[in-house]
């Protein structure tokens, strides 16, 4: 009997191995997973002592069944980022079978953020990460966290954001949870509650702590719109970090939910040295997050400026000046110009408050020049790629994916309107390129987000409509 | 986001810089060039930092020269004037004052080394 099953288990591993029979990657590591352990467990109690046999059959339960609590709660707050990233290679956890090596990384580097991370580290993470393969959201994961442990938060960012808006089937859902949960740190750390809010609530999968979060983010935000306390205790404890988030919620709890959205009062006091100083105040971190405000004391200070062209004229008569009064107020307005400039590279969501033919309008058309002509020279580099035929490293190709769809994110948080100008400049290129990679490179993941991506701004295009969604059912075929 | 700090340019404002009012005369304005150029070359250990209406801000002898240099450009002046009469920025901003950032953010997810410079 016995020999007949051994002869059932060869035939079906040969023929699992030659293709035959496709097993999914998660019954697979499963089947794996129960041998392993059934053998194990009868190699300790056939040769450990008593007590010796207890404490591995513990051991053996632990790393073969339950990896990741074993890395959340002790791996990686005990800063083991090589230990970290060998228990997810050996304990093979059930939901990051598809991308074992990228999850290893990304839990290691997990680890190396709650310490000094060294180069040596990150490096050897690195590595790690370029040999394995294939490479979807949860090696997007690791390459943001390792992105961010260098550094570069821009392309950390544009990483995470790429994994978090991922298709369900390219990132399993604790890697998406890791992504947005950088992606609220990174927001709530500068004030950018509103980011808070869109991540958390707009996002296409709910998640409990981003969702509380902008729930708390709406409180502290004064939107009309926000929860009550009594709708707010329950969100915040079902929520998991309650300790760590509860003197932000009690923050927020002290701010009284508005009944409509009023705007606050202009300042009652007039002249430009108030006005200035009202503005400065807005342009520091605290309140530059707030779109409206900041377009209201610009608009005061330009209200302002024009009461000083007389005493300018003056000013210029004294000192023997040859300008004129129209030339100093020109060049104020520029100034104030390039001061907004940043703020709006850094939070293009400050845009919507615009008005029309004011100094902010001004300021979001010199960001939206900028972001334009960067979409233009990345797309080209995507045209002459396809052309030439010539790829860069998977890493480095998802980077630069990362880089272009940042930009074309902010470009539509600056102007929602320029959607179609933004579609006709990048389908031909990135659709083309996405298909090279798709056939030519076999680079499933990368083109199916680029159609996916496209797809979701191809409203007004219908031919392209059809053929994108052919390319992303194609796509998800193979993944 | 920002990260940046938005009011540095403004803190560089020739006024705050070489620290005399906006009604000061040239020879004035050339006087106190002058001496924190003097003050600067010595290694004088307060001279390197001054106070403006908008925070402390930290200045050396090119930025000094550049302030002079625009002060002596009558239309540049009278520009700087406009930007150097600031009401100090001591009460709190219009808005919301809770929504401000939360500092503690990456600390208490034990990610700190993410965001440390």
């Amino acid at each position: 009997m016995g020999a007949v099953a051994g002869v059932i288990i060869v035939i079906f591993i040969v023929r699992m191995l030659s293709g035959s029979i496709k097993v999914p990657p998660i019954a697979l590591a499963f089947g794996v997973k129960l041998a392993v352990f059934v053998f194990t467990i009868t190699m300790v109690q056939a040769t450990a002592p008593e007590v010796a046999s207890a404490v591995l059959h513990v051991v053996v339960f632990v790393l073969i069944w339950v990896p990741i609590p074993l890395l959340q709660w002790i791996v990686v707050p005990l800063r083991m980022p090589r230990a970290a990233y060998w228990t997810v290679r050996i304990g093979w956890p059930l939901g990051l079978t598809k991308e074992i090596e990228a999850s290893a990384v990304v839990y290691g580097a997990l680890a190396l953020a709650r310490t000094s991370p060294s180069e040596a580290a990150i490096s050897w993470l690195e590595r790690k990460l370029r040999s394995s393969e294939p490479m979807q959201g949860a090696g997007v994961v690791a390459a943001g966290l390792l992105a961010a442990l260098r550094k570069d938060i821009d392309q950390a960012r544009g990483l995470l954001a790429i994994a978090d808006r991922m298709h369900a089937r390219l990132i399993p859902r604790s890697m998406r949870l890791i992504a947005r949960d950088w992606l609220v740190v990174d927001a709530a750390r500068v004030g950018n509650w509103h980011r808070v809010i869109r991540l958390g609530r707009h996002g296409m999968t709910r998640l409990r702590w981003s969702y509380s979060m902008a729930r708390i983010g709406e409180r502290l935000t004064g939107d009309p719109k926000a929860w009550r306390n009594w709708q707010l205790w329950p969100c915040f404890l079902w929520a998991p970090r309650r300790r760590v988030t509860y003197p932000l919620f009690r923050r927020a709890l002290r701010v009284p939910v508005r009944q409509s959205v009023s705007p606050d009062a202009p300042p009652s006091i007039t002249g430009l040295p108030l006005t200035l100083g009202g503005f400065a105040r807005v342009l520091e971190r605290a309140n530059a997050h707030d779109g409206e405000l900041l377009a209201r004391s610009i608009d005061t200070v330009d209200h302002d400026l024009n009461s000083t062209h007389e005493m300018i004229e003056q000013r210029l008569g004294v000192l023997g000046g040859r300008g004129d009064a129209g030339s100093v107020l020109a060049q104020f307005r520029q100034r104030l110009i390039d001061l907004v400039t940043p703020l709006i590279e850094d939070d293009p969501y400050l845009a919507r408050a615009a008005q029309p033919d004011s100094i902010m309008e001004q300021a979001v058309w010199q960001v939206r020049r900028r972001l334009l002509g960067d979409i233009d020279a990345r797309c080209k580099d995507y045209r002459e790629r396809t052309a030439g035929e010539d790829s860069l490293d998977l890493i480095a190709e998802w980077e630069a994916w990362a880089r272009l769809t940042t930009s074309a994110t902010r470009l539509l948080e600056l102007d929602s309107a320029a959607e179609n100008i933004l579609f006709q400049m990048i389908y031909a290129p990135v659709c083309n390129f996405a298909v090279y990679q798709h056939n030519g490179r076999k680079r499933i993941a990368l083109a199916h987000d680029m159609f996916v991506w496209l797809l979701a701004y191809a409203q007004g295009a219908p031919e392209a409509r059809q053929l994108l969604a052919k390319n992303v059912q194609a796509g998800i075929a193979g993944i | 986001m920002t990260t940046h700090d938005p009011l540095a340019a403004w803190r560089s404002n020739p006024f705050f810089v070489l620290e005399v009012p906006t009604d000061a005369t040239p020879t004035e304005v050339e006087r106190a060039g002058q001496r924190l150029l003097a003050l600067l070359a010595l290694g004088s250990a307060g001279a390197g930092t001054y106070e403006t209406p908008l925070g402390p801000a930290t200045r050396d002898a090119d930025r000094v020269r550049q302030a002079l240099a625009a002060l002596r450009d009558p239309q540049q002046r009278v520009l700087h004037e406009l930007w150097a009469n600031v009401a100090p920025a001591d009460g709190p901003a219009s808005g919301h004052s809770n929504a401000g950032p939360w500092e503690e953010a990456g600390h208490a997810l034990g990610w700190s080394a993410l965001w440390a410079r």
